[in-house]
């Protein structure tokens, strides 16, 4: 079963309000650079920094980070040992922002954290999710919320993108 | 019906067919050109001491509708048009235009060259004028010496709090001279709404322990109210979300340090594109302005400009840097006019549940 | 800035003209054509309709004469390989050719991109019921309907839902085959129809909405999704009179903003949903006691609704959608600086009101039923322009030509109660008159809008329009009533009637008295900005808009509504009259109420005025711009020679249709042009029986031109005959001389205007415009200077064949009432070929189903 919870004007506006409130929080965009975690992760940094530079006439940089190597749930494989730092800038005194689709136990984000360690100290690491749907394993909370989806562990969130998946929107699917 | 004439400051008479009330009226005229919403118009409290000429040539056709009001009373000084429509009464059970603004006191002009009127106006900008019997010396005399009063927010604004219950998000909204559209669409998203009155202290509306806070629109010149409200504007803006419209998105700018100057022509209608900043996006809303925010006074440090009007450059957004505070010019409502806007009602809603963190 | 990708489009024509198809197509094509070849893009057109004038004067760089099918459209695609082809432009009828390219994988191959659309949108026009789940599924409401191969199944979906339902045909072959049944035996009928035109022998049967208000919304949208509302439209005929068929008001009159509102957003929904890039029609059916509604159309291409939308609103809809289609947005649009900046992004407002009338065949085809329904039968619209509800009702009805619609003269009715009760439920063509006599009878307006479906606030109009009328007749040369019945519609000629004077006596009267028409802009942002538009509409109020023109202006009267037979070329005539006016230096000013014509293409004329052409309206006119000379064509004879007897140089062109069906076989005629004092060949012609194409053809065929040497040196011996006889008549102009044989020779037996058709049909041929050298020699110009580059006839290698097409099919005309007559046909097609065999293969290719 399928129920779509965030509609694709919903979406826009998600991203439009974690923008500015991205601003808000770090008093302009100044030393700001994006990180987005594989897949939609990135797609949503693209459309944050595209976002930025229309209201801030500055090219953001955007990086991407491919975590399945480092995540700790994973059973151990050599073919994808941790690789080297994965971004083509380095983070020393940035004011990173990690971003990815949904928030959920939390192992993704403590992996993109250790991806992040070859790049210099960075000021800051905050991080943005499209959707939080609670369940954290780890102390992690995000600091950009675009949305809070109270769901059940059996259930699963579905993030949609028009750049992957022809529309955007978020549906919860209960495979039950 | 009798004759009756439209005068204007410039000495120019129109001659025309009076309909709704026979009182002699005074105000400063200004044109629309909106294709429908006559009654959401006329009683749109920003239009107060106002004279509405429509382009729209056939006005009143579907008469007056018991959920089109804007507000309750309507205090616009007259109503000018090309052609004003008969309707069934009976039927439906509606007023007719003409029944209405003879309820209302407020005179009607047909058979007026509105086309030529909104010619002028639009090179003269608002003018004062009247709705008379006679266009006699004595009458323009009149007219020249009449002073329109600039206390239009305290003679349309309520002078008590008063509740719109529902039972979601807690929202005070300022009332400037407040559009019903505006709790129409805060009810549509069950918000428990406290309208207070303009002069309400930044005490008083903490003390309803808010989730938003809502600047309604209103009329006439924002430097005509006391700075008062720019110090509540400023008290509030930090500490709670903040959604300002029409003349509330006027006075937050003012509260930000940027300068308020005078639209001429004035600009009333709902066909201007308006470019969303953030997203590059064109939509179209209602829009009802004499003043507008001048772009060279905005501190960028403080103020990002969110929303501009593609047409006459107008500043129509703006939003605070440091935290959720956010206005516009133009009318998100709708009503009249394109709802391509309303979604900025849910951003504010969601703007509110987001500095409330999360339910779990 | 544009689709660079974009070097060469290929546009698709509507094919000949038709019930449903006049020039609207034709006329987005030429403004579209040249809007586009402004932005570096080519563009190859093919047509088969000899009257296109897209077809002519470089409005495309590359022409084809060629048959609109599958296999000729793959060849021209092959050899001329452009990157995008435009489907918008041809109507629904290339909707089913594109189908046809994308299943034969023409486009793929060729590496041609769809433009405009997805590619399923071909499938969705094609087929409705698909359009309905889409629209189900993006939240719309939908009637509840079901697609039927079978009596059985419909029974099924009835049992259900219920009577009435309507009956509408799975990809049909022609349009507007909607039925309304209300019992079993109305079913049975529909259903045989809908099977036998259905490409895929099926039907749908729906819930019917006969009843509701018929509401029309035009949108428009770029590439970035940006998408605006150009106009709301509202049909005075409730759903189940086809709205072509109905009269319709630009703005909207009787909805509430909300209403409005909603229909706005549904409609650009609805378009962003679907990706659709240009404009787009929605139509919409609005229970008016419950503000709920149906949408019940998307039309994404070219239409009528579309024409009536640019016309009305002044917004320069087919420029902007050709900047938008070659991957422009609407921010980046540039049009002429005779429009404001950014204009493209306004969405336009109007302060005039606009109605369209339509026209019906019925003064020629008599035996056609008058009651309206579902089916198309009007043959045309006019417009009808001014700043009240009653006074663009009034010139509306004007413009139809039609002295039946003349409120003054036409009252009272004669017939029983009991008829006109049966009247008022089911409507009539000119139904006006019906609704006038009611209210004349004392019918309440609430009793009328309850029987007709009407609302009541048109009642209140026309109430008014009786009681000003009234107030007319009650006070003879009194300033105020004529004042006032100006002020609402009424001409010179109504105070006349009214007066039992004349409309000359009844004009001065008016002039002493100050009562001046004026001239208003049609323009997209009422007023608020200032906007050229060049076009023109007159109202009695204080300000006149309309200036003098500089120059030599001449004024052509246009041709008003598209009707059967005389008049259905004769757009193409004053289009093309415009077109070399202008080449000449003159200042061509137009006067034309006909909304689907293509002598409203702003390239045309320098200036319009959409007015009805009687007398005091021309008169108007005439007083403002005082041109030197004034065209008129064979509609217009009369009009023609009252303005000559009050002065004015008229030019008239006479291009009247012989009375009799010439069946005549093998018998040629000699096509000459004639400066007055000598005449010249252009070829000669000859018309062959119509089963030389296929047996069921009621009309017969033209061919040119003819190279049979014998016969030709046969005519070279009748040369000092045709030229004494033409000259006989004096006046320069073209003409087309029939011979006949008596006793094995050639005998020259009648001179007679050349048609329209022939004019076409040589200028194709010839490729040279036959309507620029009848122009010329008009204007006095020698044969000598006309023709001295005109093409030797006898070099071209092609044989080119024209046969005229006929609305038999469409109105269900049986019987004697069959002539095939000129005088019956609403459209013409061309075709070539080396010899007459391959030219008549040509015709026939794609012209399977047409009525010709």
């Amino acid at each position: 079963m399928q129920k779509e919870v965030v509609d694709s004007m919903a979406l826009k506006r998600a991203l439009t309000r974690i923008t500015y409130e991205i601003i808000e929080q770090n008093k302009g965009i100044r030393d700001v650079v994006l990180v987005g975690i594989k897949t939609r992760g990135v797609y949503i940094a693209e459309r944050i920094a595209e976002r930025l530079q229309q209201l801030e006439d500055a090219q953001i940089p955007v990086g991407e980070l491919d975590i399945t190597a480092f995540r700790d749930d994973q059973p151990l494989n050599a073919a994808l040992a941790p690789t080297d730092y994965q971004l083509e800038f380095g983070v020393a005194d940035k004011r990173v922002i990690l971003i990815d689709d949904v928030l959920f136990t939390g192992r993704t984000i403590r992996a993109a954290l250790d991806a992040l360690m070859g790049g210099g100290r960075p000021q800051s690491i905050s991080l943005a999710v499209l959707v939080d749907r609670g369940h954290r394993e780890l102390p992690i909370r995000a600091d950009f919320i675009g949305k809070n989806i109270p769901t059940a562990r059996q259930e699963r969130i579905k993030v949609s993108m028009a750049e992957i998946d022809g529309h955007d929107g978020i549906e919860i699917i209960n495979d039950n | 019906m009798a004759d009756r004439y439209l005068i204007l400051e410039d000495g120019s008479a129109y001659l025309g067919e009076g309909f709704g009330s026979p009182a002699v009226s005074t105000g400063e005229i200004v044109f629309n050109t909106s294709m429908t919403g006559y009654q959401e118009i006329i009683t749109n409290q920003i239009y107060h001491n106002q004279i509405i000429a429509f382009t729209q040539p056939t006005i009143g056709s579907y008469g007056i509708n018991h959920d089109s009001y804007e507000s309750i009373l309507p205090t616009v000084k007259g109503v000018v048009v090309r052609d004003v429509a008969s309707i069934s009464t009976n039927r439906q059970r509606r007023w007719s235009l003409d029944q209405y603004l003879k309820q209302q006191n407020i005179p009607g002009i047909s058979h007026i060259d509105t086309r030529h009127l909104a010619k002028k106006l639009r090179v003269s900008g608002p003018m004062k004028a009247s709705i008379v019997d006679v266009a006699d010396a004595h009458a323009f005399d009149q007219l020249g010496a009449t002073v329109l009063t600039n206390q239009q927010v305290a003679a349309v604004a309520t002078p008590k709090p008063f509740p719109n219950p529902g039972t979601g998000l807690n929202v005070v909204v300022i009332d400037f001279g407040l559009k019903h559209g505006i709790l129409r669409e805060l009810s549509k998203r069950a918000c428990n709404v406290t309208v207070l009155p303009y002069t309400a202290t930044t005490e008083e509306i903490i003390n309803l322990d808010p989730d938003g806070v809502v600047l309604s629109t209103g009329p006439g010149k924002p430097q005509d109210l006391p700075d008062s409200v720019l110090e509540m504007i400023q008290n509030i803006q930090n500490r709670i979300p903040l959604f300002a419209i029409g003349l509330g998105h006027e006075l937050f700018a003012m509260a930000n340090g940027a300068q308020i100057m005078k639209l001429s022509p004035e600009h009333h209608g709902a066909n201007h594109p308006i470019r969303e900043v953030i997203t590059n996006q064109i939509i179209y809303a209602s829009q009802g302005q004499g003043y507008a925010v001048d772009p060279e006074t905005i501190d960028r440090n403080k103020l990002i400009t969110t929303f501009v009007d593609l047409i006459d450059g107008t500043i129509q957004g703006l939003r605070y840097r440091d935290f959720p505070a956010f206005s516009v010019q133009f009318f998100p409502d709708g009503a009249p006019g394109p709802t391509d806007a309303l979604d900025i009602f849910d951003e504010f809603v969601e703007s509110m549940q987001q500095a409330r963190g999360p339910i779990w | 800035m544009s689709n660079v990708a974009l070097q060469k489009v290929l546009i698709i024509g509507a094919g000949h003209n038709d019930i449903g198809r006049e020039g609207q197509h034709d006329a987005a094509i030429t403004q579209i054509g040249s809007a586009i070849r402004k932005l570096g893009i080519a563009v190859i057109f093919v047509d088969n309709n000899p009257f296109s004038v897209a077809a002519e004067n470089n409005f495309a760089d590359k022409v084809y004469l060629e048959p609109l099918t599958v296999s000729s459209l793959s060849k021209i695609i092959a050899a001329e390989q452009p990157d995008g082809l435009i489907p918008s432009l041809g109507g629904i009828q290339r909707i089913n050719l594109i189908q046809g390219l994308i299943r034969n994988n023409v486009l793929k191959n060729n590496h041609v991109q769809l433009l405009q659309w997805d590619t399923d949108m071909i499938d969705l026009i094609v087929n409705p019921a698909l359009m309905s789940n889409r629209l189900k599924a993006l939240g719309q409401p939908v009637i509840a309907s079901q697609v039927v191969a079978s009596q059985a199944e419909a029974d099924q979906v009835v049992s259900r839902v219920g009577f009435p339902v309507i009956v509408k045909s799975v990809a049909p072959r022609i349009e507007a085959s909607r039925q309304l049944c209300e019992d079993e035996e109305d079913l049975a009928r529909a259903l045989e129809m809908g099977f036998k035109v259905s490409a895929t022998k099926q039907c749908i049967v729906e819930q019917s909405i006969v009843g509701y208000k018929e509401i029309e919304f035009i949108g428009l949208r770029d590439c970035k999704g940006t998408s605006l509302l150009i106009t709301g439209m509202e049909n005075f005929d409730p759903v189940g009179i086809h709205s072509a068929d109905s009269i319709v008001f630009v703005p909207t009159q009787t909805i509430t903003d909300q209403e409005y509102q909603q229909f706005r957003q549904a409609t650009l929904e609805i378009m962003q949903a679907l990706h659709i890039i240009g404009p787009c029609h929605v139509q919409f059916a609005l229970d008016p006691t419950t503000q709920n509604y149906y949408v019940i159309k998307v039309t994404p291409y070219f239409d009528r609704a579309m024409a009536l939308a640019a016309r009305a609103t002044g917004y320069p809809l087919a420029t902007i959608s050709a900047n938008l289609i070659a991957g422009v947005s609407l921010a980046e649009v540039k049009l002429p600086n005779n429009y404001r900046k950014q204009t493209a992004l306004i969405e336009p407002v109007l302060d005039h009101i606009v109605c369209r009338i339509p026209v019906w065949p019925f003064n020629v085809l008599k035996k056609v039923s008058h009651q309206l329904d579902t089916v198309m039968e009007s043959t045309g619209a006019v417009l009808g322009v001014g700043r009240s509800t009653e006074e663009a009702l009034l010139k509306g009805l004007r413009a139809t030509d039609e002295s039946k619609y003349h409120v003054i003269v036409n009252q009272p009715q004669t017939y029983s109660e009991g008829e006109l009760i049966q009247r008022l439920i089911h409507p009539q063509a000119g139904r006006m008159l019906d609704l006038l006599e009611a209210l004349n009878r004392g019918y309440q307006i609430d009793e009328l809008a309850e029987l007709t479906k009407i609302d009541a606030f048109y009642f209140y109009k026309l109430s008014h329009i009786i009681e000003i009328e009234k107030a007319l007749r009650e006070h003879p040369f009194d300033v105020h009533a004529l004042g006032r019945a100006k002020y609402f519609g009424f001409t010179d000629e109504d105070a006349a009637v009214a007066w039992q004077s004349s409309p000359a006596k009844v004009s001065q009267f008016g002039l002493e008295n100050e009562i001046h028409p004026t001239f208003k802009e049609i323009e997209p942002t009422a007023g608020e900005f200032t906007e050229q538009t060049n076009t023109y509409y007159s109202t009695y109020e204080y300000d006149n808009e309309s200036q003098r023109l500089a120059g030599d202006r001449v004024v052509v009267i246009g041709s008003g509504a598209n009707r059967i037979g005389t008049n259905h070329g004769n757009d193409y005539l004053v289009s093309q009259l415009l077109f070399y006016l202008k080449k000449a230096d003159y200042q061509p000013i137009l006067i034309n109420a006909n909304p689907n014509s293509v002598a409203m293409t702003p390239q045309l004329a320098v200036k319009r005025y959409v007015e009805p052409k009687q007398v005091s309206d021309v008169l108007n006119v005439l007083a403002i711009e005082k041109p030197s000379m004034i065209f008129t064509t064979y509609h217009d004879q009369q009009l023609g020679r009252q303005l000559m007897n009050l002065g004015y140089r008229v030019i008239q062109i006479d291009n009247s249709l012989p009375q009799a069906q010439l069946k005549t076989n093998d018998q040629p005629a000699v096509e000459v042009i004639s400066d007055g004092k000598d005449v010249t060949i252009f070829g000669i012609s000859e018309i062959i029986a119509g089963n030389n194409l296929r047996t069921d053809v009621h009309g017969s065929i033209s061919v040119f031109p003819l190279q049979d040497k014998a016969e030709n040196q046969a005519i070279a011996a009748l040369m000092p005959e045709i030229k004494r006889r033409v000259l006989s008549d004096g006046k320069p102009g073209v003409y087309t001389v029939r011979l006949t044989i008596i006793d094995a020779t050639l005998r020259l037996a009648s001179v007679e205007p050349m048609s329209i058709a022939k004019m076409a049909l040589i200028s194709k041929a010839s490729g040279s415009s036959v309507t620029r050298l009848l122009l010329h020699v008009k204007l006095g110009e020698s044969l000598e200077q006309v023709m001295y580059d005109y093409p030797d006839i006898a070099k071209i290698r092609k044989i080119f064949v024209q046969a005229n097409t006929f609305p038999y099919n469409q109105l269900q005309i049986f019987g004697d009432e069959i002539t095939g007559e000129p005088g019956h046909a609403t459209g013409t097609v061309i075709a070539h070929g080396a010899t007459l065999r391959d030219a008549l293969i040509a015709l026939k290719a794609g012209n399977e189903q047409t009525d010709f």
